[in-house]
């Protein structure tokens, strides 16, 4: 079967809203539900938590982190640290846990190193575009962090399907860059009732056409995404890499510099991505 | 047609592609350019609304005589010629702004290779610091083909970074290298009509 039927046949799936989250993964499932709902409150949604360890482990986590806490006064509670995210930091960390969890049943080493390395350069994009959107593009910047932690979710599908089409991963993966990776990932977004404003950032991201100076929400995901030091491991093999060659991108933003800012923040960026990656 | 509200992938329908060695100006209709190694540089005057773009290299002369003088001064026409073009549209030097792009290297031909896109993005900048003109966004460098896209009535400017397969990167060097050669010999004919003294 060529790549392309491989891909379509992929998006169908998805778009099918034929989309299994594994067990661990139903709990985060329900937490984003519990957050839509307008009586929802914080002892039920510690509960929820609670029933997640890794989930309930990030959730603390990064309510410690440079970018949460600037103040450093460290809290050890589910209640105090869902209090100081709020509920809209809260649904991109259980987005975060969905996200991961696509790729955990991966039969070899070799795709395991890849959505590492995807889920390295996801954490990267998160902690960028939180501080782009609050610094640079004015944006909201707990939906830039939800937008960061989400815009890889159709590469975890693909890299979810290798077991079912063995070999997927080594094909030539350029159809997928052209609107295979949007029409998955679509799907999936819509399938866990993503935001509509995320969605539309993610068609950005899709569509690579990043606004200068960037503007919206998606120009600010798009750039997080350029700047990530570490790059998408798709990308790599979509022949997208940087291959080490020097890049350079430059803002002026009231006065200020894009690198500037980004060297200002470079703790705040730091610590959020640590957070995520453990 | 309100232009500025279209996604960037309709814009692009509707705007005017600038070619290798080329410049434009206009007030309404949208303008595009793919960019391999060369730079392309937007002009735009906020207050009569009105914006520029151009697509130009450094030629490069190798050990020629006066190769860097000659490399200069063929960046220096592709600048002027835009700058020129606005000023005689109304624009004023003091409201300009800048955003430019490009300097990829899109074929990887060894040694040396990336300083093509280096000296291009670098002459840009340089000229408009000399010039005074700020720069207010850019993006160089990379191993990407760039496709730029510019709204002369506002200044607003997209870029999108691109996968360049074997053929497409064949056919963008193909015209850079075309327009590389007409620098080459319209300096050849400039250097024949100098009389030194």
């Amino acid at each position: 079967m060529d790549i392309q039927t491989v891909l379509d046949r992929i998006a169908a799936q998805a778009a099918a809203g034929d989309i299994a989250f594994s067990a661990h993964a139903q709990v985060a499932v329900r937490v984003q539900r519990q957050l839509d709902d307008p009586d929802c409150s914080i002892e039920q949604l510690c509960k929820l938590i609670a029933g997640d360890p890794i989930l309930a482990a990030r959730t603390v986590g990064v309510a410690n982190t440079v970018a949460f806490n600037p103040g450093g006064r460290a809290i050890t509670d589910l209640k105090s640290a869902v209090a100081r995210l709020g509920f809209s930091a809260l649904r991109a960390l259980t987005a975060s846990v969905i996200v991961r969890q696509m790729s955990w049943t991966l039969p070899s080493g070799e795709h395991k190193a890849i959505s590492i390395k995807l889920w390295e350069h996801t954490a990267h994009v998160a902690a960028l575009a939180r501080v782009i959107a609050r610094r640079i593009t004015r944006q909201s910047p707990d939906a830039a962090f939800l937008a960061g932690i989400v815009h890889e979710i159709g590469s975890f599908y693909l890299l979810a399907q290798e077991s079912v089409y063995p070999g997927l991963l080594r094909s030539n993966l350029e159809c997928w860059r052209g609107d295979g990776e949007a029409k998955v990932g679509r799907a999936i977004l819509q399938a866990l009732e993503i935001p509509h404003s995320i969605r539309e950032a993610a068609e950005t991201l899709w569509s690579g056409f990043l606004a200068m100076p960037p503007a919206s929400l998606g120009d600010t995901l798009l750039l997080a995404d350029e700047l990530a030091p570490v790059e998408s491991p798709l990308g790599e093999l979509m022949g997208m890499s940087r291959r080490e060659m020097p890049v350079e991108i430059e803002i002026l933003v009231d006065g200020d510099t894009l690198s500037h800012i980004l060297a200002e923040s470079a703790e705040e960026v730091a610590s959020l991505t640590n957070a995520l990656k453990h | 047609m309100d232009y500025a509200s279209l996604p960037p992938r309709e814009i692009e329908r509707h705007a005017r592609n600038i070619h290798p060695g080329a410049w434009a100006v206009e007030d309404r209709q949208p303008l595009s350019t793919l960019l391999g190694s060369c730079v392309a540089v937007c002009l735009f005057d906020p207050q009569l609304k009105i914006g520029g773009i151009n697509h130009f290299m450094l030629p490069d002369m190798g050990r020629a005589r006066n190769s860097d003088v000659d490399s200069l001064l063929s960046g220096n026409f592709a600048m002027e010629a835009l700058l020129n073009a606005l000023l005689g549209k109304g624009a004023k030097k003091v409201r300009l702004q800048a955003k430019a792009f490009g300097g990829g290297t899109i074929i990887d031909s060894g040694e040396g290779a990336p300083s093509i896109g280096m000296r291009n993005a670098g002459f840009a900048k340089e000229w408009l610091a000399r010039e005074g003109i700020p720069l207010v966004s850019s993006d160089f460098l990379g191993p990407w083909s760039r496709k730029i896209i510019f709204l002369p009535s506002c200044g607003e400017a997209f870029c999108k970074r691109m996968v360049t397969n074997m053929a497409t990167a064949d056919v963008i060097a193909r015209e850079e290298r075309a327009y590389a050669e007409t620098l080459l010999r319209k300096t050849a004919t400039a250097d024949k009509k100098i009389e030194l003294f």
